[in-house]
């Protein structure tokens, strides 16, 4: 009876223990431990929940908003029919600036926090910071685009396409919160002004909401979702990973400089 | 299964036939308050619709009364002849006189028993910019609106409103209830029946002459009053159908309307910060410099410079932003584009 049996396996076979993305050079002894890596954080838990904190309150904010910058179009009425008119919409657009407004204070917070503890050294925090640099490669493209040179200029950790994404939502913030403070509490601020701040803030408001908007919709849109090298969608928002081809084609100056620094460890430990 | 599904059905039918029973009922209740005054029986002839004449410049006129909206307006208790006064027999000239507001009609005043009349609000009205004046030529003077302009006297919406009815009990406790109920009603009248205008429709009466370039040309002004404050806050929330945000009637009044330099005007520099304040859910807290904001300011025929410049620096920002925006993205495509038709055509 007992040789008619047929053996069930009780334990599902293991799966493969996926190896760990790289996050800091600590994590790997040597250059040949490095290549065999697949997988490259770019951003950690901490900064994909600031990101989709940003992105939704900023839409909720775009949402309830715009009925009111364009109150002839009939069709953005349907949005006023969910919110309860323009008073539910604008205590909607008040909650949801008072996020943002928070995820933007905790995200400078955040960076500084990162450069006193020393997590980042204080060469790479100017990776993110516009430089001369930045010039050259979007010169360099451009000339890529017309076909004058065969390669496309190679990429640091930011490339000047996410500079200005970046710095485009950090003087965007400014703006907006600044100008919607001031028309939340106008009779409060006008006190301080001899001149007109609260017509000057809602033009201010009104005509930075458009930029913003068209700023997110064409270009960062297209740089994440239409561009044919990522469309449908550039996962990394969600995995916070690169797969190294993805790293070496778009940051392969990142992936040369965290070589070198192997390197320059290996020789010191050798030494 | 069966049963249960069955039961549900049940339910269903039997919540819907309750739902429309009730609100049959309500229908009913709400048709049937009808209380006209036409003691002298006008409606015999004015009842059928196809009343009218044809006039001389080849228009029609119509001379029907609906009997369900008169009965449900402001002036449902006046008989016709306490305005057409100059009727005197049936059947009439049809060529008799317009309706003069500052008539004395229909009741009179509760102490001095005086009869009463719309002549002193009226008299406001002509004192008010939007009187005619003397010196005025022909071309201002007929498009300066008079009472009817504004009063339609139409039924908006009719509805019995709760609070009322309990505060004239109150009234009652102390009061004899026949002369207290009728004074109360009429006072009352447009909060209950709700029959003032909202204020998509105040600003829609005032722009119907303020927005219009041709006819303010005529009296020296531009339509870019209207046009400033359909631009701004106020106007764009009211637009969208929100009643509280101030409309036309809220900062100028309705009746004591004086250009900005007349001190008796509610804009006049002295008055602003009483007229943004007066209302508490308005502002309050108003100051001198809070009460200098440009409501009314159409940015292209403004000669507050530091406004225009604002607005035209980030217009350029916007434009030149995008412009270099869409040449980056359309650059990119063609160059992806050819990249992929050179690979194609190499595996061919």
């Amino acid at each position: 009876m007992e040789a008619d049996m047929v053996s069930i396996p009780l334990e599902a076979p293991k799966k493969e223990i996926t190896k760990p993305s790289f996050r800091e050079i600590g994590d790997v002894s040597s250059t040949e431990e490095f290549l065999k890596i697949e997988s490259f954080e770019r951003f950690n838990l901490n900064e994909r929940i600031q990101h989709i904190t940003l992105f939704s309150s900023f839409i909720v904010c775009v949402l309830t908003g715009f009925p009111l910058k364009f109150p002839d179009v009939e069709a953005l009425n349907a949005i006023f029919l969910l919110t309860g008119g323009a008073k539910g919409a604008r205590i909607i657009h008040r909650i949801s600036a008072v996020v943002m407004i928070g995820d933007f204070v905790y995200h400078t917070y955040y960076i500084w926090k990162m450069i006193f503890q020393g997590r980042v050294r204080l060469k790479d925090i100017f990776l993110l910071a516009p430089r001369p640099r930045d010039a050259v490669d979007l010169f360099n493209n451009f000339r890529y685009f017309l076909g004058l040179i065969p390669e496309r200029p190679k990429f640091d950790k930011f490339s000047y396409i996410e500079k200005f994404d970046y710095w485009a939502v950090y003087w965007g913030m400014v703006v907006m919160a600044g100008s919607g403070i001031i028309l939340w509490f106008p009779e409060f601020f006008s006190q301080y002004f001899k001149i007109d701040i609260i017509r000057i803030a809602y033009i201010a408001h009104s005509d930075e909401a458009l930029l913003a908007f068209l700023a997110i919709t064409c270009w960062h849109m297209y740089n994440v979702h239409l561009n044919p090298r990522c469309f449908p969608m550039s996962k990394v928002w969600y995995t916070g990973t690169l797969s190294r081809e993805e790293m070496l084609e778009e940051h392969p100056l990142e992936f040369e400089r965290i070589i070198k620094r192997i390197g320059r460890k290996e020789r010191r430990l050798d030494s | 299964m069966v049963y249960a599904e069955k039961r549900i059905y049940i339910l269903l039918i039997t919540f819907l036939c309750c739902f429309f029973l009730f609100t049959n009922a309500w229908g009913v209740k709400r048709g049937a308050v009808m209380r006209g005054v036409d003691e002298e029986n006008c409606l015999m002839c004015h009842k059928y619709k196809k009343m009218g004449l044809y006039t001389k410049e080849g228009g029609e006129r119509s001379f029907y009364v609906s009997e369900k909206i008169y009965a449900h307006s402001v002036h449902a208790k006046v008989p016709c002849r306490g305005c057409h006064t100059d009727i005197v027999q049936i059947p009439h000239r049809p060529d008799h006189k317009m309706v003069d507001c500052a008539t004395s009609c229909h009741m009179k005043e509760p102490f001095s028993n005086k009869e009463f009349s719309h002549a002193d609000i009226r008299d406001n009205l002509v004192a008010s910019i939007h009187g005619p004046k003397k010196d005025e030529p022909l071309e201002k003077k007929k498009h300066k609106p008079d009472c009817k302009y504004c009063h339609l006297n139409p039924l908006y919406h009719y509805d019995e409103d709760y609070h009322t009815t309990s505060s004239l009990k109150r009234c009652r406790s102390c009061h004899e209830p026949k002369g207290v109920e009728r004074a109360f009603e009429h006072m009352m009248y447009r909060v209950k029946k709700r029959v003032s205008r909202s204020s998509q429709e105040i600003v829609a009466l005032c722009t119907s002459c303020h927005g219009d370039k041709g006819l303010m040309k005529v009296f020296e002004q531009t339509d870019a009053p209207a046009r400033g404050y359909k631009e701004y806050y106020h106007g764009k929330a009211v637009l969208r159908g929100w009643g509280e945000p101030a409309n036309c009637v809220d900062c100028h009044s309705a009746h004591m309307v004086f250009p900005k330099e007349n001190p008796k005007s509610t804009v006049h520099k002295a008055n602003l910060i009483q007229t943004c304040g007066e209302n508490p859910s308005c502002h309050p807290n108003a100051n001198q410099n809070f009460v200098q904001a440009a409501v009314h300011v159409a940015l292209d025929e403004e000669e507050n410079k530091v406004l225009v410049y604002t607005a035209a620096g980030f217009t350029l920002l916007t434009v030149s932003v995008m412009a270099f925006l869409f040449l980056h993205i359309f650059l990119d495509v063609f160059r992806q584009m050819l990249n992929a038709l050179s690979s194609w055509r190499r595996k061919l």
